[in-house]
């Protein structure tokens, strides 16, 4: 499905459903995040994005979290460093390895038995760690790194950009840049603190005012307990013109893995996404922890439309 | 208290022999590196120690590797979104991992004690702070001191007989943990890394690095963690300087160099002999041959 045909449910006031995660459910079927296991377990990463389009998510999200040159060169004094000590591929691994997680989306929803209702959306986080906004780069450094990383997702085939764990709205500025020049729809998804406001102890009002002009086509928060999102999305539907909506994660942050807890089965979930719906929300889906299960009981108790059109 | 072996040795210009890599050991056996192995697999990491005692180490390192709070606090805003978002206990996780890493290689020498004449002796790791290989990141002095006293005292209560500052990529923070470990009264060997033209990842010469930490007392000088040539450069350039910085310090050919860990490496042979072994041994006997007052 391209990206026009979402945008045309979302005007008629449709419900849209996300998928759920990738990277946890990796973990909970025995597999680990380690090198994202898109060249060593392509099946069971296929089988993830399959099982949650049964589930009956519209949209996938690619397996690429913090696929980026940066990611790796992190790990190294500098690049003359990492050519010295590391293994060849680092410097270009990164690119393969989107394109690959791209394919693998593609070909998921390929073989399914509605190729027609799903879109791709190509899932990039902040290109430093994602929970700590005071390391995002200088605003010149990140701009290069967004359109080369964009135009890899783009050449790979998908319908749109996920800006995702996003945790300062000046690099969603950037990467909404990034995408307008790219000629790629773009969402952005917001990490929200516990009260109300972004990560970065920004508030949800200035950074709506900031992205308005490069018009972003929805805007979302997630990778936060499922109750930080409702009080972020009270917020944001005070302001907000545009889509929104919201992919809470449960369970715990247990680095380097994530620890289940069982605190929010499927139904305890859906009266979270229940409580978005009612503020206002159109997209919904899950993050770290949830399960093709979560997304199957969104799907099917979730009203079909939106509050705000019904 | 088993430093005291050691330093006989030092002393008599005796070749000491180090372990090889634990890390990238444990990781090679199939362990996944989650909490440094020592949570779900202690009886590997065990196993890695107890084999490179039977390959003739006379020193064996605890796996404490970045095992510090600050490596758990950095995947997180700050403390208190690590308490949101985080499990219970994640604040005391490093301190818990060391005293249990300590205890691991003290098991792993206890297999021993009959079957060796003399006892080998246990370095407690020390890394930087921040990423090992990125000097650029080392935290203020304030925060290095409080920080490396923190895991220093872990290790010490736990009953390692000496410290081992290793990966050391800059002077300024060898220099603070020198100072700390000094005042720990336990014997400590500094180490630093080493990158291409045999310098510090920080491009600071190891001449000048050894010569910053000589007033702190360290027992011994090394390098380690860059290929063997970049290990061969650093010692040829620096080993006249630090054995001119005092009589206190020894300079011995203690290399423990290691590479990046790639993926798709091979199993281990079937009869769970590290790879390292024969090579280890072999190495042992040659020091030993060669070793001289």
């Amino acid at each position: 499905m391209s990206y026009a045909a979402v945008k045309t449910r979302m005007e008629r006031g449709e419900m849209i459903i996300l998928d759920g995660a990738i990277g946890t459910e990796m973990c909970r079927r025995g597999l680990t995040w380690e090198g994202h296991k898109v060249e060593s377990e392509p099946d069971a990463i296929r089988s993830i994005h399959a099982d949650y389009i049964l589930a009956g998510a519209d949209i996938l999200s690619t397996n690429t979290f913090q696929l980026a040159r940066r990611s790796f060169l992190n790990h190294f004094a500098d690049l003359e460093h990492m050519r010295h000590i590391g293994a060849q591929h680092l410097e270009t691994c990164a690119a393969g390895l989107i394109r690959d997680a791209v394919q693998l989306a593609l070909e998921a929803r390929r073989r399914s038995s509605r190729p027609a209702e799903v879109a791709v959306a190509g899932a990039m986080t902040t290109l430093e760690w994602c929970f700590r906004p005071d390391l995002a780069p200088e605003e010149n450094a990140m701009r290069a790194e967004y359109r080369e990383i964009i135009s890899h997702f783009k050449a790979a085939g998908v319908d749109l950009m996920l800006f995702e764990t996003v945790n300062r709205w000046q690099e969603a500025t950037v990467a909404l840049e990034a995408a307008r020049e790219l000629d790629i729809p773009a969402w952005v998804s917001f990490v929200p603190d516990w009260r109300a406001r972004l990560l970065s102890g920004e508030s949800i009002a200035q950074m709506l005012c900031q992205l308005e002009p490069l018009a972003p086509d929805a805007i979302l928060f997630n990778c936060a307990p499922p109750g930080d999102c409702t009080l972020a999305l009270r917020e944001l539907a005070k302001h907000s013109k545009r889509p929104f909506g919201a992919y809470a994660h449960i369970g715990r942050f247990d680095p380097p893995d994530w620890m289940f807890t069982g605190e929010y089965p499927p139904e305890k979930y859906l009266e979270a996404a229940t409580e978005w719906v009612a503020a206002g929300a159109q997209i919904i889906g899950g993050c770290c922890g949830t399960t093709p299960d979560h997304i199957r009981l969104l799907k099917d108790a979730l009203p079909r439309r939106a509050a705000v059109h019904a | 208290m088993s430093y005291g072996r050691i330093q006989g040795h030092l002393s008599r210009g005796e070749m000491v022999l180090l372990d090889g890599g634990v890390g990238t050991e444990i990781y090679r056996r199939g362990v996944y590196w989650r909490s440094n192995g020592i949570e779900r697999n202690p009886e590997v990491v065990r196993q890695v120690h107890a084999d490179y005692i039977a390959a003739g180490a006379d020193v064996i390192t605890t796996n404490t590797f970045q095992l510090t709070r600050r490596s758990y606090l950095n995947l997180f805003h700050d403390i208190e979104h690590m308490r949101h978002i985080g499990p219970e206990g994640l604040e005391n996780k490093a301190e818990m991992l060391v005293r249990r890493a300590v205890e691991l290689a003290r098991e792993a020498r206890e297999q021993f004690r009959s079957a060796t004449a003399g006892e080998v002796a246990i370095a407690g790791s020390i890394s930087p702070l921040q990423h090992c290989f990125r000097p650029q990141l080392a935290p203020p002095n304030d925060e290095l001191r409080t920080e490396h006293a923190e895991t220093i005292q872990q290790l010490k209560e736990s009953g390692v007989d000496f410290l081992l500052l290793e990966t050391m990529n800059n002077i300024r923070e060898a220099v603070v943990a020198s100072d700390v470990a000094r005042t720990s009264n336990l014997p400590f060997w500094v180490s630093f890394a080493v990158r291409e033209g045999g310098k510090l990842l920080s491009r600071e010469s190891v001449a000048g690095a050894a010569k910053a930490v000589e007033p702190y007392g360290p027992e011994a000088i090394l390098v380690n963690c860059g290929p063997i040539e970049d290990i061969t450069l650093a010692l040829s350039r620096s080993a006249a300087t630090i054995r001119q910085a005092g009589n206190t310090l020894f300079f011995r050919a203690l290399l423990r160099p290691t590479k990046f860990p790639r993926k798709n490496i091979s199993p281990p042979p079937g009869n769970g002999q590290p790879w390292a072994r024969r090579s280890l041994a072999a190495v042992a006997e040659r020091l030993r041959l060669t070793s001289r007052h």
